[in-house]
Formats: C-alpha cells, sequence, structure tokens
C-alpha cells in the first residue's frame, strides 16, 4: 500500500508528467480513480484540501451570494478528501427516462442522451455509493415486510423508493474519502497528492489543448503537472470557477466561447412543509416517515409524479416524503368530516401529515456563477452566485400535489391540502440539497453546452470534465448516484482514449 | 273477598297499564322528536334541495366561506348549475365524475371536488 503524497514537499518549480489527470478528491474523482485502477494508464489524483478539514482550506470555497437566499458558498460544499460525500445524506434514486428528454415546455432541458445510455453503469454506481441491491421502484420487495403503500387513484403520481448510502456496519452514509482512502493507496497506477490546489489549466497558445495544470498549496509551493489527458472533478461551483478564472489564452475562459460557463447551474429547492397529507384510515406504511431496512437496502418512499405525467401535463420532478404527523385546524377537520361523510368513509381514525419535498426547477441562463474581483489565499478570483427560482418552478409543483389529492380521493384513501400559494410562501424557509448541478452543461451544440456527449470540453482536445456540474436538466433525484453513473460511463471512454 | 273486590282489584292495573302505556308513547314520541329539537335550524333557502346533501351545514360553509374569499359568488346560477349536473345521479357520483375528470379546487389549500366547494359555498352564502 502507499502513502498519499503531500504537494507542500514536491520540489518547488518541477514538473509532474502523468497520462491523467484527475483534478477533485470528491465522489467523482475517486470513482474515476477506481474505475481506472490497474491499467496502464498513469493517474495523478489532486486533491485541495487533506484527509481532514481544516479551517484555511475551506476559506478558499467563500465566495458571494445574491437574490433568492442561498446557502453560503463555504458551506455548502466541504474541500477535503471525499469532498461533498463528507456531507451528504445518502440519498440514491436514479434519473428517470424524461429527464433526459427534450421538452418544448421546459426550456433548455434534454441531454444528448437517452437514459439507457448510462443504464449499465448503475450497478456498479449503486456498488460504489454502498446503497444494496439495486431494487428501487419495486414495491413488491419493500412492501411484502413492512405493509403496502398507500393506494392512489388512476393518475399522474406513485410511490417511489429511494436507497441510502451504508457504509460499512451499517454506518451511514459511504463518505469516500475515509471508504476508499484504503484502495486509493492499492492503485499502482495511482498517485494521489493532497493540498494540490489547481489554480489554472493552461491551454496551448492555440487553445486547441489543454498543455498544464498550474499547482499551488497553501504554503507557497507551486509546481506543474504536465497531462495528456485531464478530468476537472471539482463539482458544480468550483468547475466553472477553475474554467473562467484559466483565462491568459482565452479571454473568457476555458470552454467558455460561448458564453455558458458558470449559467444554468441549478440546485433542489426544498421548500419545507409544503402540504398537509390526511390518510383516513390512519394507517401508513413506516417507510413512507422514516428509513427502513428490508431485502438488504436501507430505503424510504415517496410521492413522484409518472414520466407520462410530466410530459402530458408539463410539470417538472418533484419528490415528495412524509414527515410528522400534525394536527388539523377547524377547517381542515370540516373539509375531512365533509369529504369522508359524502363518500361514506369512516375517517375516525384518521390521521394527519406534513409532506417535505425536493423538486427540480427549469434551467436558467441567468442562474450564474461568475467571478469576482475578489481573490483568495491562492489568488484565484472568488465566486458570486445569482441564485434563482421562478414562480413557474413552484406552480409546477403545486399542479403536482393537486394531482395527488385527486389520486388520494379517488382511491378514498386520503386528502391533501397545500400550504403555499404565494412566492413568499415558497421562500419562507427554503432550504437547499446542497446539489451543485448545471453550470457546464452537456450538450452537442457548443453554443448550448460547455461539454459534449462524452463530457469533453468543447473545443480543447483532451479535458473533460466529471461530475453534476455537467447536467443539463436535473431531475428532482439526488444526484451522487448518478454523477457516479456518469463518471464510470466517461471511465470506459477514457480508457479508448489511451489504446 | 267478594266478587265486587275482585272487580275492584281488577280494574287497578288495568289502568296502571294503560297509564304506562300513555307513559312510553309520549316519552317514545319525544326521543323521536329530539334530534329535531336539538338540531340546528337554518332559514328556508331556494337551495333546500341540494343543501339537505351535506352532512354538516356548519362544516360545510366554513369550506364553503373559505373557497370563495372575496370573490364573487352568485348563488341562484350555481344552484342551477349543480342540479343540471346532477340530474337524477346521486350527489356522490358527481364529486365521483369532478375526480374523474380532475375539476377540483382548493379552499383554504384543501384539494377537493368541485362540485362539493360549490355546494358548500351555498350553505356559506345561500342568497
Amino acid at each position: 500500500m502507499r502513502a498519499f503524497l503531500d504537494a507542500r514537499s514536491v520540489p518547488a518549480g518541477s514538473t509532474i508528467n502523468t497520462d491523467l489527470a484527475i483534478i477533485g478528491g470528491g465522489p467523482a474523482g475517486i470513482s474515476l480513480a477506481l474505475a481506472l485502477a490497474n491499467t496502464p494508464i498513469g493517474i495523478v489524483l489532486l486533491e485541495s484540501g487533506d484527509t481532514k478539514p481544516d479551517a484555511a482550506t475551506q476559506n478558499l470555497y467563500a465566495g458571494t451570494e445574491t437574490g433568492v437566499r442561498y446557502i453560503p458558498l463555504d458551506a455548502t460544499r466541504l474541500r477535503y478528501l471525499g469532498g461533498c460525500s463528507n456531507h451528504w445524506g445518502g440519498w440514491c434514486r436514479p434519473l428517470d427516462p424524461v429527464d433526459f428528454e427534450t421538452r418544448d415546455w421546459f426550456a433548455h432541458s434534454g441531454w444528448p442522451f437517452a437514459r439507457s445510455e448510462i443504464e449499465p453503469y448503475y450497478p456498479r454506481a449503486q456498488s460504489l455509493v454502498e446503497a444494496g441491491p439495486f431494487i428501487y421502484d419495486e414495491p413488491a420487495r419493500w412492501s411484502k415486510p413492512l405493509g403496502a403503500p398507500l393506494r392512489l387513484g388512476p393518475g399522474g403520481l406513485y410511490t417511489t423508493f429511494f436507497q441510502f448510502s451504508k457504509q460499512r456496519d451499517n454506518v451511514l452514509p459511504t463518505r469516500f474519502g475515509e471508504r476508499y482512502a484504503d484502495d486509493l493507496k492499492r492503485i499502482p497506477n495511482l498517485d494521489v497528492y493532497l493540498h494540490a490546489n489547481v489554480t489554472g489549466l493552461r491551454l496551448t497558445s492555440d487553445a486547441n489543448r489543454l498543455d498544464h495544470l498550474d499547482i499551488a498549496t497553501l504554503s507557497g509551493n507551486r509546481f506543474v503537472v504536465k497531462p495528456r489527458l485531464a478530468v476537472v472533478a471539482t463539482g458544480g461551483i468550483e468547475t466553472p470557477r477553475l474554467l473562467l478564472a484559466s483565462n491568459d489564452v482565452m479571454s473568457a475562459g476555458v470552454g467558455n466561447t460561448h458564453d455558458v460557463v458558470g449559467r444554468y447551474f441549478a440546485d433542489h429547492p426544498i421548500p419545507g412543509q409544503t402540504a398537509t397529507l390526511v390518510v383516513f384510515d390512519g394507517r401508513i406504511a413506516p417507510y413512507y416517515q422514516l428509513i427502513q431496512t428490508a431485502n438488504g437496502a436501507n430505503f424510504r418512499a415517496a410521492f413522484a409524479p409518472r414520466n407520462a405525467y410530466r410530459q402530458a401535463r408539463s410539470v417538472a420532478d418533484s419528490l415528495a416524503t412524509v414527515e410528522g404527523e400534525v394536527q388539523l385546524d377547524s377547517t381542515g377537520q370540516a373539509a375531512v368530516a365533509e369529504m369522508a361523510a359524502m363518500f361514506g368513509i369512516d375517517a375516525s381514525a384518521m390521521r394527519a401529515f406534513t409532506l417535505g419535498c425536493g423538486m427540480e426547477i427549469a434551467p436558467d441562463p441567468d442562474r450564474r456563477l461568475t467571478l469576482t474581483g475578489e481573490k483568495d489565499a491562492l489568488g484565484m478570483p472568488r465566486l458570486k452566485l445569482e441564485m434563482r427560482v421562478s414562480d413557474d418552478d413552484f406552480l409546477r409543483y403545486r399542479n403536482t400535489l393537486k394531482e395527488l389529492g385527486r389520486q388520494l380521493l379517488l382511491a378514498r384513501t386520503g386528502m391533501i391540502r397545500i400550504l403555499n400559494t404565494t412566492r413568499a410562501e415558497w421562500l419562507n424557509g427554503l432550504d437547499w440539497g446542497n446539489h451543485h448541478m448545471g453550470s457546464a452543461r452537456m450538450h452537442d451544440d457548443p453554443r448550448r453546452g460547455v461539454v459534449d456527449a462524452n463530457s469533453k470540453v468543447h473545443g480543447v482536445g483532451n479535458l473533460y470534465i466529471a461530475g453534476s456540474a455537467v447536467f443539463p436538466t436535473y431531475g428532482a433525484s439526488n444526484p451522487t448516484l448518478n454523477l457516479i453513473a456518469l463518471v464510470l460511463r466517461l471511465a470506459d471512454h477514457l480508457k479508448a482514449q489511451f489504446r | 273477598m267478594s266478587v265486587a273486590g275482585k272487580a275492584h282489584i281488577a280494574r287497578r292495573p288495568l289502568l296502571k297499564g294503560l297509564a304506562g302505556a300513555a307513559g312510553l308513547a309520549i316519552a317514545g314520541a319525544a326521543l323521536l322528536e329530539a334530534p329535531k329539537l336539538f338540531a340546528p335550524h337554518y332559514p328556508p333557502s331556494p337551495y333546500d334541495d341540494l343543501l339537505v346533501q351535506l352532512p354538516d351545514r356548519d362544516s360545510a360553509a366554513r369550506l364553503g366561506a373559505a373557497w370563495l374569499g372575496d370573490r364573487p359568488f352568485n348563488a341562484a346560477q350555481t344552484a342551477a348549475n349543480l342540479r343540471r349536473q346532477l340530474g337524477s345521479h346521486s350527489f356522490a357520483a358527481l364529486l365521483e365524475n369532478d375526480l374523474a375528470r380532475s375539476h377540483m379546487a382548493e379552499a383554504h389549500g384543501w384539494v377537493l371536488p368541485e362540485s362539493l366547494l360549490a355546494l358548500c359555498a351555498l350553505a356559506a352564502k345561500p342568497g
């Protein structure tokens, strides 16, 4: 087993030559290194932090947030080995087929390929996140031991299932740095450098290829890595920062000929309590409210719109979870009493719960990361985020809740009360998923995307981007499992490049 | 004991029995009428044929008021629409039809069939 290397000890001014440089030691970078283990490809993985957090390194992430209230840029991510998996909740769910489709009613939507393209990589991604067997939407597998899902009438929504990452001994979830440190040390064709901050992607003078990477440490050391290929895997916020700041050859930044880098940034809004769910007979399977274990997996249910419904009714994705039990006010009691009496339902054991949600927002070019004049300790320009959520984003989810209410009544199962109507109500207490996506989006057309369908930066022959930064449309599923599936696909592509 | 005495004794239980039967009848009648005596009374409205569908008119009025808010409301037209839609069907069937056709509306955020809320609005503002 080989120890990790310390970039502070690399001779200043030296050049490290390698086949492949992976920039970033989060879930994407680590998964890529693991996927290319024991190949003839010589790999250098460059991680800014150590194996534990430290304040000075974390401060490199500080920036400015404007617009809709967002998490401070140095709190929404973690800069040490394992990256954002160090504060990941472990929620896993594959993207839906419709997430990949171009939809006329959903501006800027669509991936350059169908879900079938990454489908073969899900089982391995599932294994890396240690979420048990890949069973997700097979209700019979879950419901036998723990009770059937709530009955819904015919319509747009169904009960879907998250699975959860679980590290050894059932510790939730997989922290990639801690979990895979020894595996990385065992890879003979890999050198992992800690404290190695990439401060510049230096292109050849014709701007067609990456020539080298500038590396800096907080201790003041400087050296260069010269790879044949490089993969930026620094997440949906830092990736555009690095591309935009590398502006010595291309004044607008690397890959930014058409001013797309940093635009279309997205996260999943979590608008807190969005609705009240009434269950007439009070009986609800435990997996709606809490993580349960069955069939070798940890799982929890949510209500999601079906693919066909999303297309037919022009709604985005959402995943509504059942949260705490609540008491109804007099209007609520009246609503339940009238409805139950009309349909001859015994609601004497009725129970009510709040519904939480993670929802998809539409791609928006003006939801954007840009550089500011302020510099960090390494001289890198800091970022400003202009965060936006449109009224249409909220309205689409509202319509989805309304459909759920209709289906509950059709099945005589229960009812829904939607709690938010005005923009102020939706924004009150709005939280975010820490899911940084879209800022270096994938599109076949260089005018509309930063990378092509292989995740290669348009116009730069040997530079790739890995991770959720390339997601051109987001769905509501948590991105980690999906970005790892995409990374495993990229690994196959890179193997072919080195043959 | 004389024959006359026997006859006297025989009349007494008969009278008691008649009195008891009368008492039971009065008590029974009172029990039958009690719900009517204690049930809320509403002023007659032109829509009583519809409002009779509501199991609890006070609760319904609360829902109806929440749905109406400040919006203009034409009770006569709403009632006419409901009667036309009802035809010979039950009100439950009308609600079922609303659900099938996604004719849903909201009262204080509660997602309910439109026809139910229209009827509740009649309870809230019958004229």
